[in-house]
């Protein structure tokens, strides 16, 4: 193989690497664009790492191959201590790897012990379940409090508290653009400051293994304007919208006297079952399923039927009751619930 | 000897391709509909709900019908671990009704005098056998989460 077509392969070789790191930016998990400080603090990390490991490698690789290429009539099978080259091993076993590691130290404390030093203007509390994210905001009026599920809104620009916890077994929350990784640990809570910069929509994931449907357990984060975020708190705190025709009012009876209330809560109506997402405003959801579904009508009346062919294991059982004009005005109902 | 020996391991691996960890629930699909609908349904009829536990002796179900005993608060009345309340101790073996699986799944469906709920509208059929399950391993080495 002569030399020139050997460069052209590692160019190329280059080329596809850059292109896959490059395809990683635009994914709605990626680490590379963050949107918060913390976040920013965590990218910034990240990139010295990688450029410091990179320039260590090829020091080290450089080193390697020139040991193996010359002095090679010269056997090995024994070290005089009195060599020159010994000092090199020194400086380079030794003090470089101490200096270097120092370094890492203090650059990994400075970037992750910070703690936003602003008074948070709200409060949430994330309870992770298997396999959904129950919120409930904790605002200063008792009167104003209520619950939601899987997607969360919070004021653009200001510092918001989350306080974690979870009901069973150990989760992790983490939306990557604001902030890193930080479990959800039953019986114990933990507390986080999120600050996103920008209005904007913001995926995370859940990142501590907590059963089969792990991979499944989104959540979406909304940073609003603050005009809109007042606009949706009002929204969010009035009752269930009441059924408007027919079909939803069948619906509603339904939802209310068939097996829905007995885990879901539809503020307004008599449903008040505790252990499975609030109900009240799913209409106005992106998402269902904890963010694996998209919020139409195909896929509610699709997870109403049979959760468990959607997302095996799920504590959403198959409903059997319903036949098919049931099952259109039970979704036609919660996806009236806007 | 030679013949034996292998006539012998072939039986062996048939005898461990046929599954013995007994866990299988209804296939999708086949889940029988409940009989139990809000007011007359027109359409061609339904089956009538089975009469035998179909996960009986199937032990992975227990975890599962003591979080629906609880979910739906049967604890509430029957107590935490069903020992009893407002509602009669399931863990004793006085039965009014009969104590075997069919009767107390339609004790649990039908709902009974001085207070016990019909939860044949509420709840899916599997769902009902798994609390059937559920209370029928009280009392023994396979319960879960037992009171201490």
């Amino acid at each position: 193989m002569s030399r020139i077509r050997r460069a052209e392969r590692w160019y190329i070789a280059a080329l596809i690497g850059l292109a896959a790191a490059a395809s990683g930016c635009d994914a709605p998990l990626q680490i590379f664009s963050s949107a918060s400080e913390s976040a920013a603090r965590a990218t910034s990390l990240t990139w010295f790492l990688i450029v410091l490991s990179g320039i260590i490698y090829v020091i080290v690789m450089a080193a390697m191959i020139v040991a193996m290429t010359r002095n090679r009539r010269r056997a090995a099978s024994s070290v005089d201590m009195s060599d020159p080259g010994i000092r090199w091993i020194v400086i380079g076993g030794l003090v470089m790897p101490a200096l270097v590691l120092a370094a890492v130290f203090v650059v990994s404390e400075t970037a992750t012990g910070r703690y936003p030093e602003q008074r948070p203007v709200l409060t949430l509390h994330v309870t992770g379940h298997q396999w959904w994210w129950e919120v409930e905001y904790d605002l200063p009026d008792p009167t104003q409090r209520f619950k939601t599920a899987n997607e969360i809104h919070i004021p653009a620009g200001q510092p918001v508290r989350i306080i974690l916890t979870s009901a069973d077994v150990i989760h992790s929350f983490w939306v990557p653009r604001l902030q890193g990784k930080l479990d959800v640990i039953p019986g114990d809570t933990n507390d986080l400051r999120l600050l996103a910069r920008a209005p904007g929509v913001y995926r995370g994931a859940c990142q501590e293994f907590c059963g089969s449907q792990h991979a499944n357990m989104g959540v979406v984060v909304f940073a609003d304007d603050s005009a809109t975020f007042s606009q949706w708190l009002g929204a969010q705190l009035a009752e269930a919208a009441p059924p408007t025709d027919s079909v939803t009012l069948m619906g509603q009876r339904l939802v209310v006297g068939g097996p829905c209330a007995l885990c879901h809560t539809v503020r307004g109506t008599s449903a008040l079952g505790q252990v499975a997402p609030d109900l009240t405003h799913v209409g106005s959801r992106t998402t269902i399923a904890a963010a694996m579904l998209p919020n139409t009508i195909g896929t509610l009346e699709a997870w109403i039927a049979n959760a468990p062919a959607l997302k095996p294991g799920t504590k959403m059982p198959t409903i059997t009751m319903f036949d098919g004009q049931q099952l259109r005005a039970v979704a036609a109902y919660v996806a009236s619930l806007k | 000897m030679m013949r034996s020996a292998v006539s012998f391991a072939l039986i062996v691996i048939l005898a461990a391709s046929c599954r013995i960890d007994g866990s299988r629930g209804p296939a999708a699909g086949t889940v029988a509909q409940s009989a139990f609908f809000i007011g007359p349904q027109p359409g061609p009829d339904h089956p009538l709900p089975q009469t035998t536990n179909p996960y009986a002796g199937d032990r992975s179900v227990l975890a599962d019908g003591r979080r629906l005993f609880n979910w739906y608060n049967c604890s509430g009345c029957h107590g935490d671990h069903g020992g009893g309340g407002m509602g009669p101790s399931l863990r004793d073996s006085l039965w009014f009704y009969g104590g075997d699986d069919a009767s107390i799944f339609a004790s649990i469906t039908q709902g009974r005098q001085h207070g016990m709920p019909s939860w044949g509208s509420k709840l899916p059929e599997d769902q009902i056998w798994k609390l059937v399950t559920y209370i029928k391993s009280m009392r023994t080495p396979n319960e879960p989460d037992p009171p201490r």
